[in-house]
């Protein structure tokens, strides 16, 4: 976790409930933004770090789902939790299909809120994590040669030192130099982690 | 040759009678003078009987009259009798009607002269042809009466028959009609004798007459009418002249009307009534004709009265001619004042004094002034309610001769069931608006867990904030009046519900319709919502105050915008919206548009859309147009389909406007 409160992006057009779902969040130490209608959610979001998005799903503009999607070519990734007054299963469904984080019934017990709240900021948290890693990943990979970059394909795929060399006709010596030379610049301490950290290049 | 005094006194009687019928009587000689005539026709030619006895009947005669008897003088002193008719000018300035009758004085063949009995016919022609105006006006009466009875037709027009029958009876009968004469001396003791008659009473009357007894009548009078012959002679014992009619029962049998005409001679010299004259006329048919009549109106009465209806024939005057017992029953306060020789007016103006017409907070006067500016009301129906919840419909003819037949039908039992019924539909509307709630439940439920929603964050906010800081948090006001406020709104959703299913039937009073629109929109919010629908009011300016009951109008407005809403379900018509354009229409009504943009009315059922049960809804019982249409019927409006080009469908009816005075 971090230091700074994680951000509750509540999206409700009825001022008081929005308003209430607010004093509620910042009652456990989390800042709540509201928006009073998915269009203006658009408008006026910025990345405020580790958070998630309340969407109540029953408003006029923009219909809920149609936001989802909005959200998902924006590369918006906070994840979402829908709330509808209204249990409505094919909605529901749809809208889990979409990659929704969750889907709570108004009006909803404050534990399971504040618990989903939670649930989904960690998520976003662990997200967030993950995201960075394959940033800098991805970064390291950007310095390897070109040669590097097959001897580490070839080294991953299985091959020995000395079947990659014969590979090559070059030496076992040259090989072994260029699997230092990876395995420093991809910061891997022994030849599993590297075999990790290339998984994750493929993703 | 000298007469002996019984030849004189003989003569004299005769000349005495002759003189004191009612026609003229004389002889004429072979050169057409006038030898005798009685006194009647001084009176008839203006001039004295010295002057006339002897003069030439050509110079007598005004040219006209001459030409008129001409050939009948011929016929006559051929020794042909002569019994005509002629319509003649008289000096005297009267054209008469007369009854000429010529008999030939003959001698052994050969003619002498000849008397002559001239009969004023007039009266009886003009009795006669009063009697067919009569019937004549009767007939019409009766045509107008069958017309309007229709089903008894049948019956009336037997009675014609019946009629005319009688009328031809009469004719023949009339053709034989006659005069008798006859004079009776009275004696010291007041004995009668009969002394003179016109020899054609046994003839007449048969054997039973013993023309010896003065009281010859008396076998054959009829029971009844007895006591009229002897109030007839003490009348005219006390020396005053009598007309009386008394019924006999003649030599077949046939019971006969007769009129008699007494005329006493008073002797001065005696102090007594010394002579009665006597001229008897047979009336029968004349008394038949007129007791058809009778008996006819009596008739025609009978099956006036016989209607369920009341009854009422005014003539072009607007006079009432004729009227039935059921149009002074359906008045038991002024019913009694109905009667032949009124107008109208008075009539009604007796009805509504009486306080028996409501007259509606209107002043009397104008309400009567009202009542006849629509009568006759021909081809509409007027109805009045009276005093004690009756209510009476009155429906107008004209007839043929500018006169109305006006027919009077309780409805009072129609009305209350159409009370009742409007009492029933009430009914059903309360239970539709409890099921169009039942079928809201869901969208409510969401309406409410929004404040709910609130309340419940705020507390737990609260409870929080409490837990972690051991002390009221800083906008722990602010929480709790949101808390409050929510409440409230929570409040007014249930009371919205509670009001709109259980209020019952207010009574018209002034009432905003913009409010009343707000209020359905709100409690249609979240169906509105929920659909995206666009809403747009518009008004006049200063609003709209309609004189409406507010529940029922709630109701049509509610059902209007719940159809439209469920329309866009429907089809998914992309952006929704609804309108409602209020407009006046004149000083009195207000005209109100409900339009949406949906996918309209489906052609299978638009000309059934009023009644009940037909929906192109998935859900609904299909009464909500025909409650609304029923609703605003009942406040003196119409609810219909406005045909437009555009999509979607729109409704419109009007409100009676509040009158700010």
């Amino acid at each position: 976790m971090t230091d700074s409160p994680s951000c509750v992006h509540i999206i409700d057009d009825d001022d008081s409930v929005r308003a209430s779902t607010r004093f509620l969040v910042e009652s456990v130490d989390l800042v709540g933004i509201e928006y009073a209608s998915a269009d203006a959610f658009l408008e006026a979001y910025s990345d405020r770090g580790p958070g998630c998005i309340i969407l109540d799903l029953r408003m006029p503009g923009l219909s809920g789902l149609e936001a989802l999607d909005v959200m998902r070519q924006r590369s918006i990734l906070e994840p979402i939790i829908i709330i509808t007054g209204h249990g409505d299963v094919p909605v529901a469904v749809r809208a889990l299909k979409q990659g929704v984080f969750d889907f709570l019934e108004k009006p909803c017990n404050d534990n399971i809120l504040i618990e989903t709240i939670n649930q989904a900021i960690n998520f976003d948290l662990s997200e967030r994590e993950a995201r960075e890693k394959r940033q800098s990943i991805h970064t390291a990979l950007q310095l390897l040669t070109p040669r590097e970059e097959e001897v580490l394909n070839l080294l991953v795929s299985g091959k020995s030192n000395k079947q990659v060399a014969e590979h090559f006709s070059l030496s076992s010596k040259t090989i072994e130099r260029h699997r230092s030379s990876v395995m420093r610049k991809l910061d891997a301490s022994s030849f599993a982690q590297l075999v990790r950290i290339a998984a994750l290049r493929v993703e | 040759m000298r007469s002996t005094d019984s030849e004189i006194v003989g003569y004299l009687r005769v000349v005495q009678i002759l003189d004191s019928l009612p026609a003229l009587v004389g002889y004429v000689d072979l050169d057409l003078r006038i030898v005798y005539a009685n006194k009647l026709i001084e009176t008839w030619y203006q001039r004295p009987l010295d002057e006339l006895v002897g003069m030439q009947l050509k110079t007598l005669f005004a040219a006209e009259h001459y030409q008129t008897v001409e050939g009948l003088l011929g016929q006559v002193l051929a020794g042909k009798e002569v019994n005509e008719e002629r319509e003649i000018q008289y000096p005297d300035g009267e054209t008469r009607q007369v009854n000429l009758n010529y008999i030939p004085d003959s001698s052994n063949g050969q003619v002498l002269g000849y008397f002559f009995l001239v009969q004023d016919v007039s009266e009886r022609n003009r009795a006669q042809d009063a009697l067919r105006a009569i019937n004549a006006e009767l007939d019409r009466r009766i045509l107008d009466a069958t017309a309007e009875l229709g089903h008894r037709n049948q019956e009336l027009s037997k009675e014609n028959r019946a009629r005319e029958e009688s009328e031809e009876r009469y004719r023949i009968v009339s053709e034989l009609m006659s005069d008798l004469i006859y004079v009776y001396d009275v004696d010291e003791n007041g004995a009668m004798r009969l002394v003179w008659h016109t020899g054609r009473l046994s003839q007449e009357f048969g054997p039973g007459i013993d023309a010896s007894d003065f009281r010859f009548w008396r076998p054959i009078t009829h029971e009844d009418d007895l006591h009229i012959l002897d109030r007839r002679i003490e009348t005219l014992m006390s020396n005053k002249s009598s007309i009386d009619e008394f019924r006999v029962i003649d030599a077949k049998g046939n019971v006969r009307w007769l009129r008699i005409y007494g005329r006493p001679q008073f002797d001065r010299a005696l102090d007594r009534v010394t002579r009665i004259i006597v001229a008897a006329q047979d009336i029968t048919e004349a008394r038949e004709a007129q007791d058809a009549l009778d008996q006819q109106r009596k008739r025609l009465h009978h099956a006036l009265d016989s209607m369920s209806d009341g009854f009422m024939l005014f003539d072009a005057e607007h006079r009432l001619v004729e009227f039935n017992q059921q149009v002074v029953e359906m008045f038991p306060q002024s019913g009694q004042a109905i009667e032949q020789g009124k107008t109208f007016r008075e009539i009604i103006a007796t009805s509504v004094n009486a306080g028996e017409v409501i007259s509606d907070e209107i002043e009397p006067e104008r309400w009567i002034e009202e009542r006849l500016g629509s009568f006759p009301n021909v081809g509409e129906v007027h109805d009045i309610e009276l005093s004690g919840g009756r209510w009476i419909r009155s429906t107008d003819r004209e007839t043929a001769d500018g006169g109305v037949v006006s027919i009077r039908t309780d409805i009072t039992d129609g009305k209350r069931s159409e009370a009742q019924r409007q009492k029933n539909e009430a009914e059903l509307a309360h239970v539709l608006r409890r099921a169009s709630m039942g079928e809201m439940a869901s969208a409510l439920a969401h309406e409410l867990s929004q404040p709910l929603a609130v309340i419940v964050n705020y507390a737990n906010g609260l409870l929080r904030r409490l837990d972690t800081e051991q002390r009221p948090p800083a906008d722990l006001g602010t929480a709790l009046a949101q808390i409050r406020d929510a409440g409230e709104r929570s409040k007014d959703i249930i009371s919205h519900v509670r009001d709109f299913v259980s209020r019952r039937q207010p009574p018209s009073q002034k009432e905003s319709f913009q409010d009343i629109v707000q209020e359905v929109f709100q409690l249609l919010h979240s169906l509105i919502k929920q659909h995206n629908v666009r809403s747009e009011l518009r008004f006049p300016d200063g609003g709209a105050d309609v004189l409406v009951s507010r529940i029922e109008i709630e109701q049509v407005m509610f059902n209007l915008l719940k159809n439209s809403i469920d329309s866009f379900a429907l089809s998914g018509t992309k952006p929704p919206l609804i309108q409602v354009l209020v407009q006046p229409v004149n000083d009195r009504f207000y005209e109100v548009l409900v339009k949406d943009n949906g996918p309209g009315i489906d052609g299978s059922i638009i000309d059934d859309i009023f009644k009940p049960y037909v929906t192109n809804k998935l859900t609904g019982l299909g009464m909500g147009l025909s409650i609304s249409q029923t609703i605003i019927e009942g406040h003196g409006g119409r609810l219909h389909l406005v045909d437009t080009d555009e999509p979607g469908c729109c409704f419109r009816f009007t409100l009676l406007r509040f009158q700010h005075d």
